[in-house]
C-alpha cells in the first residue's frame, strides 16, 4: 500500500423556501415596528410566541406585548470563527470575538438565542467578569429593520 | 418476555485525522467489519449476520442515503440493512435499536456500524448550521462547541469551576488515551499545558475540545443462545434507552443536564443500581468539550451537584478509583463522529471482557456503564448499563 489517494471534491448547492405560519409571520412582522411579542399558551408564556405549547399540544391564546427585556440565563464568548459558513441573511453578523447569550424575555417559559454586547470591546478577555447569570439586558434595535430577528442588533445590559 | 442481549464482537480500525485519512469511506467500512468478524472467531463470517444498523447524521457525508453505496454489510448474502439517524448520539440510538430486535426475537446476530461522518465534510459547521430552525436561530450560527459553552459557563458560575478544574478533567482524559491504541490524540497534555492553550469558545480550551478523527468502531450484538456459543466473554446488556430534549436550543436552561438525569433515573430502575458510584465499575461518557464530564457526573448521580471536580482531584473517577471514567481518552481523544458514540459503548465492553491495553485496564470490572450525547444540537442523550457473567 503506497498511502497514495486522490481526493474528490463536490459541493452541495441546494435551494429551500417554506411557510413559516402565522404566527412566526406576526412576530418577526412585530419586530419591524420595535415590539417584541409573545403570546400564552394555557398556563405558560413565550417570547418569541410559540403556535401551540409544546407540552400540551394546546393551541396559543392572547398575544402578549414586550419591549423585549430580559435576563441572561448563560453565554459564552466567541474566539474562533469557523471558516467556512456563509450567513446569506445577516448583513452585520460580527467579527470575533463576540458573546453569544442565552436570553428569558419578560419571564419567557422559554429562552432565545441572541448576541450579547456593549462591555468594554478593548478588553475582551473580561467580558466572562462582567457578564452575570441573571443580569437584565434589553434589545438594542437596527434602524433598518426587514422582519428578521438580526432587526435587533444585539442585546445590552440595563446598568 | 424479552430475551437476553449480549455484545460479543467489537470491531476499530485505527483513527488518524481527517486530513490525514487516504482510505475511501466502504473501505473504512469493510476493515472495521472485519476486525469485528476476527474479534468473534470461531468461524463467524459476514454472511452469519442478519441485520446491519447503520447510524450517521443527515448531510454530513455529502450523499443521500449513504448506507446505499456501502457494499460491506453482506447485501449479497440477504442482510437486511437499517439506518439510524439522532445525529451524534446515532451509534447510542442504534445499538437500542438492535438491542430491542433481537430481544425481541427477530434476529440473532445484528451488527450496529458506526460511521465515521467527519470524513467527507470541508467544515462540519456548514451542516450543523443547516439543522438549526431558519427564522429564529440560523442567523447566530450555532454549532456544538457554542451549546458546550453555554453549558460550561452556566455551571463554572453556579458552582465557582475555575480554569484549572476543567483542565483536570482534560489531564485525566490525554493522560490515558496515551496508553489507547485506538485514540487519536495521544499527546498526554498535562495540566499546564491545556491552560497554556487559547480559550476557543468561552470557557472551554483548544486542548479541552475534541478532535476531527476518521475510522470507525462497530459492534456485534447476538441473543443468548448464540452469545455462549459464540464469546467466552458475553457482555450482558442489562438496561437501555434514549430520552430527547428540545430542538431548539434556546428552549433549554443549560443549567446541568436534566434530561440526562431523567434517563439514568429510569435505566438504573431498570437495571436495578440505587447507588451508581459503588455498584458500577466502569464508565464511558460523551464528552467532546472535557468539562461536560461534570455536569455528567451530577445526572448520573456519581456525586453531588457541583462536586465534580472534587472527585476528579480525588482520583475516584481515574484509574484505581471507585469507577474510573473515560479511561479511552474518551471523545475528548477521539472524535470520529457518530463512530464516536459507538465506541462509548465498545470501550465499555472491551474493559469488562477485559481486553483494553494493560496500562488502562480496570481489574475485575463486571458492570459498565456508556453513554451518548448529540443531536446534532444536543437534543438526545442515550444510556446504557452493561453486564458480564
Amino acid at each position: 500500500m503506497t498511502g497514495r489517494t486522490i481526493k474528490k471534491e463536490w459541493t452541495l448547492d441546494l435551494d429551500f423556501s417554506a411557510p413559516m405560519g402565522e404566527t412566526y409571520t406576526r412576530f418577526v412582522e412585530g419586530l419591524k415596528e420595535k415590539m417584541f411579542l409573545g403570546n400564552r399558551c394555557g398556563e405558560r408564556t413565550f417570547f418569541p410566541p410559540k403556535p401551540f405549547c409544546d407540552r400540551t399540544l394546546e393551541a396559543a391564546g392572547e398575544w402578549l406585548q414586550s419591549d423585549g427585556t430580559g435576563t441572561v440565563e448563560a453565554f459564552t464568548v466567541i474566539h474562533e470563527k469557523s471558516k467556512g459558513v456563509v450567513f446569506p441573511d445577516t448583513e452585520h453578523f460580527p467579527e470575533v470575538p463576540y458573546i453569544l447569550g442565552v436570553i428569558r424575555i419578560n419571564g419567557s417559559d422559554q429562552c432565545l438565542i441572541h448576541f450579547l454586547s456593549g462591555f468594554d470591546n478593548d478588553d475582551p478577555q473580561a467580558w466572562p467578569e462582567k457578564i452575570q447569570v441573571g443580569m437584565a439586558v434589553r434589545p438594542v434595535w437596527s434602524e433598518k429593520r426587514s422582519g428578521h430577528i438580526l432587526d435587533i442588533k444585539y442585546f445590552e445590559p440595563c446598568e | 418476555m424479552p430475551r437476553k442481549v449480549a455484545v460479543i464482537g467489537v470491531g476499530n480500525t485505527t483513527y488518524t485525522s481527517v486530513k490525514k485519512e487516504n482510505r475511501e469511506r466502504s473501505e473504512i467500512a469493510g476493515a472495521c467489519i472485519r476486525s469485528a468478524l476476527d474479534f468473534v472467531g470461531r468461524g463467524l463470517s459476514l454472511s452469519d449476520i442478519e441485520a446491519v444498523y447503520y447510524s450517521t447524521v443527515d448531510g454530513f457525508e455529502g450523499v443521500q442515503r449513504p448506507e446505499r453505496s456501502m457494499d460491506c454489510f453482506g447485501q449479497s448474502a440477504g442482510t437486511a440493512v437499517f439506518t439510524v439517524n439522532t445525529g451524534g448520539t446515532a451509534g447510542g440510538s442504534a445499538i437500542k435499536d438492535a438491542y430491542h430486535i433481537v430481544a425481541g426475537g427477530l434476529y440473532d446476530i445484528v451488527l450496529v456500524y458506526g460511521c465515521c461522518t467527519l470524513l467527507a465534510a470541508v467544515d462540519v459547521q456548514q451542516i450543523l448550521n443547516t439543522a438549526s430552525p431558519p427564522l429564529i436561530e440560523k442567523p447566530f450560527g450555532i454549532g456544538a462547541v457554542h451549546l458546550g459553552g453555554f453549558y460550561l459557563s452556566r455551571y463554572q458560575s453556579e458552582y465557582g469551576t475555575t480554569a484549572e478544574d476543567f483542565a483536570l478533567v482534560a489531564a485525566k482524559s490525554h493522560k490515558h488515551a496515551v496508553n489507547n491504541q485506538y485514540a487519536h490524540v495521544r499527546r498526554g497534555y498535562t495540566v499546564e499545558q491545556i491552560l497554556d492553550s487559547p480559550v476557543i469558545c468561552h470557557p472551554i480550551r483548544l486542548r479541552e475540545i475534541c478532535p476531527v478523527s476518521s475510522g470507525s468502531c462497530c459492534l456485534i450484538l447476538a441473543s443468548e443462545e448464540k452469545a455462549r456459543e459464540l464469546s467466552d466473554t458475553p457482555v450482558w446488556i442489562k438496561a437501555m434507552s434514549c430520552i430527547s430534549d428540545t430542538y431548539l436550543v434556546g428552549y433549554r436552561d443549560f443549567l446541568g443536564f436534566p434530561m440526562l438525569k431523567k434517563l439514568a433515573q429510569k435505566v438504573y430502575q431498570e437495571a436495578g443500581i440505587t447507588k451508581p458510584l459503588e455498584e458500577i465499575d466502569y464508565a464511558e461518557v460523551f464528552n467532546p468539550f472535557a468539562g461536560f464530564e461534570y455536569l455528567q457526573y451530577d445526572a448520573l448521580d456519581l456525586c453531588k451537584e457541583g462536586e465534580g471536580p472534587k472527585l476528579v482531584r480525588e482520583g475516584v473517577t481515574d484509574l484505581g478509583g471507585k469507577l474510573p471514567v473515560n479511561l479511552s481518552g474518551g471523545t475528548l481523544c477521539t472524535n470520529s463522529g457518530v463512530a464516536a458514540s459507538v465506541t462509548r459503548h465498545a470501550e465499555t465492553c472491551l474493559q469488562l471482557m477485559g481486553r483494553v491495553e494493560e496500562e488502562r485496564q480496570v481489574k475485575d470490572a463486571r458492570v459498565g456503564l456508556a453513554h451518548s450525547w448529540g443531536g446534532p444540537m444536543g437534543q438526545f442523550n442515550t444510556l446504557a448499563i452493561f453486564e458480564r457473567d
